[in-house]
């Protein structure tokens, strides 16, 4: 779900030989501190480069405005605005291409320089290859669907998943109701459904071809036997977290009548909060993981406020928790620690990664808050005239 | 086009996906400017519409150190007290703490020291710690004072920078070094490892007899 594309810049053809052949440009862009753009490995028409081919792709920053404004080395403009690098020609449209991502390289002898890694070549080319695989950015069950749909060519392996679990259902006919038992069997479906899917001979070839195309596949899978089986497990899952979704109800209910004013929310958040809370509380009607992060992501993005200038101001995590809580205790959802350990337990495509990307980050979220509103930190003194002398006390001392 | 797809997954093998992820978290009181410093560091122009990251609470930034890729995934946390209770769910599995203060303020400082303590006692030192003093614009208010912050990281065995996101100074040698020393720390513990699976293959006689007496568990 995070979408980002990945390929390992320093093997890429094209900055090899930059780097290699020649060597005394690339020193120098070094040390002017000019940026290095790479079209990505997938949009390289050809292994033959020449010194223009690298000049137009070498960004020297304007004077006045060294951050959007650019001229590359065969002395054309560049302007950078949302990602998206447009270069002025000579001739019709103005081309345009993505930033893909940013690497900061660090040399052996401190020396610092960037490189980006960008969707197509900042040059008019006779044939742009239609393999765009970079913009597979799944929100959906939809997209992944599609995804496995379209790259397999047919719907074979969409109806190989539904016979796994077709058989997995009839054969589990009393699913395991602790976690822990429910999660490792489910996840046995998962490598099995995900090697059925890898024995389609054009999958298992673009996903060799590209890493990102391996990582769409896995969460295509794993959403798509979500989809089917949602039903089933879930309920297993609101069995076994029927106590604890109880005492976080019991917590909920007592504060039902809680105000924004009374969470510390700042004033000029507080016209944002309708909206987020309407999206917030269709995390249930979701039933892939995928998705119900994609709500949260929603949720907490929709937060926002603007500058005197109309700029979007970046919320802080202090900002951010209180309105959270509100929105969980306003959702009036009966299962957010069901809902909290499905999205925890049960993400198979990321095992292996970190756990510290976008995703763990959102699902971090959630448990904090929810850890929060179950602590019963938030219940504060009972006399209301307390918490006013308290608040006046506190501005006294600022 | 063959050539490159054999080459990349040699790669792939010898450095799990061609980059290392890091997790650090930010931590420290509420008003030490943690958000500041991240944002600085990120300096993400790109960002004014396309929301890409989640406000400014998460941040990825890739770097490439000697040829060595790293994916930082940077976790702000709340800094207000009430929230202090979540932070165990925030900071467990994180690669790196920076532990934020203000100069110009005695108690952020010591809300520093509490929280190394707690890493300490939760996480042993499995973390690379980072004591940051930040507001160096702010030298003449300054109350902690530097001999004092300095000799406390030593004691600890944090690294000590002075920074200020206002003057953009001191944020990037910190993030840079930080990932240095999870680099190195990373590569001791992949040797180590590699010693106690070669260890684990020697007892592999007993481990008929150890998944007998795991196997209780059914029962209860």
């Amino acid at each position: 779900m995070d979408g980002t594309y990945d390929e390992i810049v320093s093997e890429n053809p094209f900055f090899l030989e930059l780097k290699n052949e020649y060597a005394n440009l690339f020193q120098h862009c070094l040390s002017e501190s000019w940026i290095i753009c790479v079209p990505r490995i997938g949009s390289l028409t050809s292994r033959v480069f020449t010194v223009e081919d690298f000049c137009a792709h070498l960004l020297v920053p304007s004077d006045e405005l060294p951050e959007t404004h650019f001229n590359t080395l065969t002395e054309k403009q560049v302007t950078v605005l949302n990602k998206v690098i447009t270069v002025e020609v000579s001739k019709g449209l103005p081309l345009q291409s993505h930033i893909l991502f940013e690497e900061t390289f660090y040399t052996e002898d401190f020396m610092k320089y960037k490189v980006w890694c960008i969707e197509s070549p900042l040059e008019p080319t006779k044939t742009t290859d239609d393999a765009v695989v970079s913009k597979e950015y799944l929100s959906g069950i939809n997209d992944c669907i599609d995804l496995l749909w379209t790259q397999a060519a047919g719907r074979q392996v969409l109806d190989n998943i539904e016979q796994n679990v077709e058989t997995f259902l009839k054969k589990h006919s009393n699913l395991p109701v602790a976690i822990g038992p429910l999660r490792d069997t489910v996840s046995e479906l998962y490598t099995q459904c995900l090697q059925v899917t890898l024995q389609n001979r054009r999958l298992r070839d673009k996903s060799k071809s590209c890493k990102q195309v391996l990582e769409n596949i896995k969460l295509s899978v794993e959403s798509y036997m979500q989809h089917l089986l949602f039903d089933s497990i879930f309920k297993s899952i609101c069995t076994s977290c029927a106590y604890e979704d109880a005492h976080l109800n019991k917590k909920i209910r007592n504060m039902c009548d809680i105000q924004l004013r009374d969470l510390d929310i700042k004033k000029d958040l507080y016209h944002t909060v309708p909206k987020a809370k309407q999206i917030l509380s269709k995390i249930d009607t979701y039933n892939t993981v995928l998705e119900k992060l994609v709500c949260l992501k929603q949720a907490l993005n929709s937060i926002n406020k603007k500058d005197s200038s109309n700029n979007v101001v970046l919320l802080t995590a202090d900002d951010l928790l209180p309105v959270f809580v509100f929105l969980v205790i306003k959702s009036g959802l009966p299962n957010w620690f069901s809902q909290l350990t499905y999205m925890k337990e049960f993400r198979f495509s990321s095992a292996g990664k970190c756990d510290g990307d976008e995703s763990a980050f959102l699902i971090t979220t959630l448990e904090a808050v929810i850890g929060h509103i179950q602590s019963g930190a938030l219940t504060g003194p009972p006399d209301p005239e307390a918490y006013y002398y308290y608040e006046s006390r506190s501005l006294l001392l600022l | 086009m063959l050539r490159f797809t054999s080459k990349y997954s040699k790669k792939m093998t010898t450095t799990t996906g061609g980059a290392r992820n890091f997790k650090v978290v930010l931590l420290g009181d509420g008003c030490v400017g943690k958000t500041s410093l991240l944002l600085r560091y990120i300096e993400d122009k790109f960002n004014e519409k396309h929301l890409t990251t989640l406000q400014a609470t998460f941040l990825n930034k890739r770097l490439n150190i000697n040829g060595n890729r790293v994916n930082l995934s940077i976790w702000d946390t709340a800094g207000q007290e009430k929230f202090h209770a979540l932070g165990p769910i925030y900071y467990r599995n994180s690669n790196g703490a920076i532990l934020v203060y203000d100069i110009t303020d005695e108690d952020s400082f010591r809300k520093v020291k509490n929280w190394v303590k707690e890493l300490k006692k939760m996480l042993g030192s499995d973390i690379n710690l980072v004591i940051a003093g930040n507001k160096i614009d702010l030298e003449h208010e300054r109350t902690v004072s530097l001999e004092e912050a300095e000799s406390y990281a030593k004691l600890v065995g944090a690294k000590h920078y002075y920074t200020s996101a206002k003057l953009n100074q001191g944020v990037e040698e910190l993030f840079l070094d930080l990932t240095r020393e999870m680099l190195e720390r990373q590569e001791h513990n992949t040797q180590t490892e590699v010693n106690r699976t070669s260890q684990v293959v020697v007892v592999d006689d007993e481990v008929p007899v150890q998944s007998t007496c795991c196997s209780g568990h059914r029962s209860s």
